[in-house]
C-alpha cells in the first residue's frame, strides 16, 4: 500500500465563473520532495490555493492522511498539519523576524509548552543562519532571500506534516536560490511531505521524486522526476531543451532508496 | 496670559484624551476588520450610562466602572455576531460600514428607551476642589481623565506588543492571508476588535460622565470627533491617532472662547482640510491597513 500524506482528488476549481483547475488529481508523499510544474497560469498556485484551505474546490476531495478535509478553511488547515509557503513570500513585513515565527507557531500557543516552540525557533533558525544574525529585524527589511527563508521558517513553526511551497526560488539570486533549495531536499528527512511548486525545474527535478506537469488547469504529465527530466517534450518546455545541461548537472540521481511504487492518476 | 494658555492646554487635552479613547476603537476595528465602526461612539455612551446608572443605585464605583466596561465589550461582541458576522464576506466594506451606522442608530434609540432623555448626572470620582496646576485651574475628574487615558494607552501598547492575541490582531492588520495560514482567523479577531474596542470607548465613558453627565445621545458627536482624530493620524495608525486626537482637542479648546457654538462644526472643518491636503493624514503614510 502506497502511503499518502496529501491527496488531491478530482480537484475542480476556479474564481467566480473561471474554472482554472479541471479534475486534478495528484500526490504527495511522507518524506519525499513532490514537484509540481507548469507555465504562468497553469493553474499551480490555485491548486496550493486549494491545498492549504484559502480557496474551496467547486468539486473534488482533499485528503490528509486519509481524513477528508476539503472545505476547511486554511487557519484549520494548518491545525491539521498543512502549511503553505505562498508565492512572494507574504511576511509580516512590519514585525520583526521573531514576531514572525511565533506567528508561525501561533496555532500550537496554549497548547504546546513555551520551551517546545523556544525549541523549534532554535531549530529552524538552525536551518538559516542568516536569520539567525536577524531576529529583532523587521521582516520587510529583509532581502528576497532572507524573506523567503523566514517565509519557509514561519511555515516549519506550525510543525507541517505537508508543506507546500509556491516558486520559492521567484526573484532571487542563483546563489541564494540554491541555498533554498539545499534547505528543502532536507525537509523530508523528517517524514514531511513537501509539494514544490517552481519555475526553476531544473533544480525542482533534482531535489524531487515524483513530478506533475500541469498545463492548462489539467495534470498533462506525471512520473518519477529523473524519467520527467529525460522526456523530450518535458525538456523542450521547462528545462530550456538542451538536454546535455541535465546529463552534464548531474543531480539527477534518484536519492535515497525506498520503493517507489507507480502512481495512477 | 502663561496661565490662560495652560488652562486651554490642560481643557485641550482632557478633551483630546476621550477623542483619543474613541479613535483607537476606530484603529483597532479598522485595521483588524477594514471597517470603520461608526458606532464606536455609542461605547462611550454605554460606559458613561452603565457606570452612572449603577453608581447612582450604590454600587461601589471601581465595580461600576469594571461592569461598565465589560457590559460595552459585551456589546461590542453582539455586534459583531448579529450584525456584522453574518453579512461577512456578502456585502461590501462600503455595506459593512453602513450597518454599523445602522446599529449606532439602534443602540441610541434602545437606550432612548431604556433611559429616557434626560442627562443623568455621576458624582466626580473624588469630591475636593480644583487644584491648581502650571497656573490652570484644573478639575480633580479632569485628572482622572488624564491618568486613565495614559494607563489605558500603556496597557494597550503592552497588550499588543507582548501577547499572543495583540500579536495575531497585528498579524490580521498586516496581512490577513498570511495570518490565516498561519491559523489565525479572522472572524475572531474581527471579534476580538470589536470587545477590544467596545471596553476602550466605555472607558472614555465612564471618566467622562462626571464632567458632561450620561446621555443617551452622547455617542454621536464623540463618535465623530474620534473619527476626525482617527483620520487626522492617518487611521491604520495607533499612535498617529492618539495625536490627532490630541490635536484635535486642542483646537476645539482654543476656538471655545472664539464661539463655543462653532466648536463643533471646527472638527469636520479640520476632517475636510486634512482629507483634501492631505489623504494619508497628518503624519505622511497612506491610508491603508497594515498598522496596529
Ligand atoms: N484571485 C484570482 N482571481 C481571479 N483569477 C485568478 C486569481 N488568481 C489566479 N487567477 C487566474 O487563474 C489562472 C491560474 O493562476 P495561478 O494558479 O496563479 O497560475 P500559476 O501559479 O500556475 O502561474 C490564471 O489565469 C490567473 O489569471
Ligand atoms: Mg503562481
Amino acid at each position: 500500500m502506497t502511503e499518502t500524506a496529501l491527496r488531491l482528488d478530482g480537484l475542480t476549481a476556479g474564481y467566480g465563473a473561471l474554472t482554472v483547475l479541471h479534475e486534478v488529481h495528484a500526490e504527495a508523499r511522507p518524506g519525499e520532495v513532490t514537484a509540481l510544474l507548469g507555465a504562468n497560469g497553469a493553474g499551480k498556485s490555485t491548486l496550493l490555493a486549494v491545498a492549504s484551505g484559502l480557496l474551496r474546490p467547486s468539486a473534488g476531495r482533499v485528503w490528509l492522511h486519509d481524513r477528508d478535509v476539503t472545505g476547511l478553511g486554511a487557519e484549520r488547515l494548518v491545525r491539521r498539519g498543512i502549511a503553505l509557503v505562498p508565492e512572494r513570500r507574504q511576511v509580516f513585513s512590519t514585525m520583526s523576524v521573531m514576531e514572525n515565527l511565533l506567528l508561525g507557531a501561533h496555532h500550537r500557543m496554549g497548547r504546546d509548552p513555551r520551551a517546545a516552540v523556544r525549541l523549534d525557533v532554535d531549530r529552524v533558525l538552525g536551518m538559516f543562519p542568516a536569520l539567525a544574525r536577524r531576529t529583532g529585524q523587521l521582516a520587510g527589511s529583509l532581502s528576497g532571500g532572507e524573506q523567503q527563508m523566514l517565509a519557509i521558517a514561519r511555515a516549519l513553526m506550525a510543525r507541517p506534516s505537508v508543506l507546500l511551497l509556491d516558486e520559492p526560488s521567484l526573484g532571487l539570486a542563483p546563489l541564494v536560490a540554491r541555498e533554498i533549495f539545499s534547505v528543502i531536499a532536507a525537509l523530508p528527512e523528517q517524514g514531511c511531505a513537501v509539494l514544490l511548486v517552481e519555475q526553476n525545474a531544473r533544480a525542482a527535478l533534482a531535489i524531487a521524486r515524483y513530478c506533475y506537469v500541469l498545463e492548462l488547469g489539467r495534470v498533462a504529465k506525471q512520473g518519477r522526476a529523473e524519467e520527467l527530466a529525460r522526456d523530450p517534450a518535458v525538456h523542450a518546455a521547462y528545462l530550456g531543451g538542451r538536454k546535455e545541461d541535465v546529463d552534464a548537472g548531474g543531480d539527477l540521481s534518484p536519492g535515497p532508496d525506498r520503493p517507489h511504487h507507480a502512481r495512477s492518476a | 496670559m502663561t496661565g490662560e494658555l495652560a488652562q486651554y492646554a490642560v481643557t485641550g487635552v482632557m478633551l483630546g484624551s476621550i477623542y483619543a479613547l474613541v479613535a483607537l476603537g476606530f484603529v483597532t476595528i479598522y485595521s483588524v476588520t477594514g471597517v470603520i465602526n461608526f458606532a464606536q461612539g455609542e461605547f462611550v455612551m454605554l460606559g458613561a450610562m452603565l457606570a452612572t446608572i449603577l453608581v447612582n443605585d450604590g454600587t461601589p464605583l471601581p465595580l461600576a466602572a469594571l461592569a461598565a466596561v465589560a457590559g460595552a465589550a459585551l456589546a461590542g461582541a453582539l455586534i459583531h455576531e448579529i450584525a456584522l458576522r453574518p453579512a461577512w464576506r456578502r456585502v461590501s466594506v462600503i455595506g459593512m460600514i453602513m450597518i454599523t451606522i445602522g446599529v449606532s442608530v439602534a443602540v441610541r434609540g434602545l437606550a432612548l428607551l431604556a433611559w429616557g432623555s434626560d442627562p443623568r448626572p455621576m458624582p466626580a470620582f473624588t469630591p475636593g476642589p480644583p487644584i491648581e496646576l502650571l497656573g490652570a485651574v484644573v478639575t480633580r475628574q479632569a485628572l482622572w481623565v488624564l491618568a486613565t487615558t495614559a494607563v489605558a494607552l500603556a496597557a494597550l501598547y503592552v497588550f499588543f506588543q507582548t501577547t499572543a492575541l495583540g500579536r495575531a490582531l497585528r498579524a490580521c492588520a498586516v496581512n490577513p492571508t498570511a495570518a490565516r495560514l498561519v491559523g489565525i482567523s479572522p472572524r475572531r479577531m474581527a471579534l476580538a476588535s470589536f470587545v477590544l474596542s467596545g471596553a476602550i470607548g466605555a472607558l472614555g465613558g465612564v471618566v467622562l460622565a462626571p464632567i458632561t453627565f450620561a446621555t443617551y445621545d452622547m455617542g454621536l458627536m464623540l463618535g465623530l470627533k474620534g473619527f476626525v482624530g482617527a483620520v487626522l493620524g492617518g487611521l491604520a495608525n495607533p499612535p498617529g491617532a492618539v495625536a490627532g486626537a490630541l490635536i484635535l482637542g486642542l483646537l476645539e479648546s482654543a476656538a471655545t472662547p472664539i464661539s463655543s457654538a462653532y466648536k463643533d462644526a471646527l472638527a469636520f472643518l479640520v476632517l475636510i482640510v486634512v482629507m483634501i491636503a492631505r489623504p494619508g493624514g497628518l503624519f505622511g503614510g497612506s491610508i491603508g491597513r497594515g498598522g496596529l
